[in-house]
């Protein structure tokens, strides 16, 4: 895959960075970890939200962004394309 | 094309045949799985190796029943079988398409693999793919020989170097998948001097697709 992140690269980053933080972040930590405009993450999380693969959670008080079953799946869905895709080359 | 189509060892009939099926399912899984990559990621890269081995299957499959047509149409001749299925003339159709197909195939390969832009100059190099082998004075063997230099000439270094790029199993045996290829299209070329040469050609290529095959089984795996 190209070094420039596409879309699919950018959405896998940020389930990523939520899957390391055990499944579950703060947005102050997403928007840092994702390495992202403030105005542009929050497109891509109301995306997540809406295709179920992140859900946000209030938790005394604190906003949390939690992985859903979806959002496992498409990390690993993601990784099986990366492999097969570096082993050709493309 | 006017020469003997039967290649293959009297005891080896019909294996060729299974052994060409199992490489049709195995391209097509290839195919499929980067045409399902292709919608996922919208990117044309992906939709060109569906293309690719879409073609190397279906000019597989084609090989796989002109040859199974040609040994019940031989086996009808010396009396063995009483079944005719196609005949002489409707396998050496099919055996043409399998010679259009894989070319295809390949400068498809070659396309993706050297990035080459533009489909003219694709179809330039299609077209005189094909006018040297119908050309050639035997298009069977010239078919092999030429696949067997833009595969090897072409095609393998771009994977080696991919494998050199990455070092990991997956990217060595896509690496040897092609060198395996080429190889069989070597022997297969050769198969006019000892029709034991098919028999290592067949087996060559299978083994170059069971390669593919457990590419996929590794990627899937996890």
């Amino acid at each position: 895959m190209s070094l420039r992140r596409d879309r699919l690269q950018i959405v896998n980053d940020i389930l990523l960075s939520i899957q390391e933080k055990g499944g579950k972040i703060k947005p102050t930590h997403l928007l840092y970890k994702s390495n992202l405009a403030h105005n542009k993450m929050k497109l891509y999380l109301n995306e997540l939200i809406e295709k179920d693969l992140i859900k946000e959670v209030d938790e005394s008080g604190n906003k949390y962004y939690c992985l859903t079953e979806n959002g496992i799946k498409f990390i690993n869905e993601f990784k099986k394309i990366r492999e097969f895709v570096d082993s050709f080359g493309l | 094309m006017g020469i003997s189509l039967v290649f293959s060892p009297i005891w080896f009939f019909g294996y060729d045949s299974v052994l060409d099926l199992i490489s049709f399912v195995i391209t097509m899984l290839i195919g499929f799985y980067s045409y399902k990559i292709y919608k996922l990621t919208g990117k044309k890269n992906y939709f060109y190796l569906y293309l690719a081995f879409l073609l190397l299957s279906i000019a597989l499959v084609v090989k796989s029943f002109a040859n199974l047509s040609l040994y019940f149409d031989l086996l009808h001749r010396i009396g063995v079988r009483d079944t005719r299925l196609f005949g002489y003339q409707m396998a050496a159709l099919a055996l043409f398409g399998h010679v259009l197909l894989t070319l295809l195939g390949y400068i498809t390969l070659i396309a993706l693999t050297l990035k080459l832009k533009g489909k003219r100059i694709v179809s330039l190099l299609f077209f005189l793919v094909i006018l040297t082998v119908l050309l050639a004075k035997n298009s069977f063997m010239f078919f092999h020989l030429i696949s067997f230099a833009l595969v090897l000439l072409y095609v393998t270094p771009y994977f080696y170097e991919n494998y050199m790029n990455v070092k990991n199993v997956k990217a060595l045996l896509v690496f040897l998948c092609f060198l395996f290829l080429s190889f069989s299209h070597l022997f297969l070329a050769l198969v006019f001097y000892n029709n034991y040469l098919y028999v290592i050609g067949i087996i060559l290529q299978m083994a170059g697709y069971l390669m593919l095959l457990i590419n996929l089984l590794l990627v899937f795996k996890k």
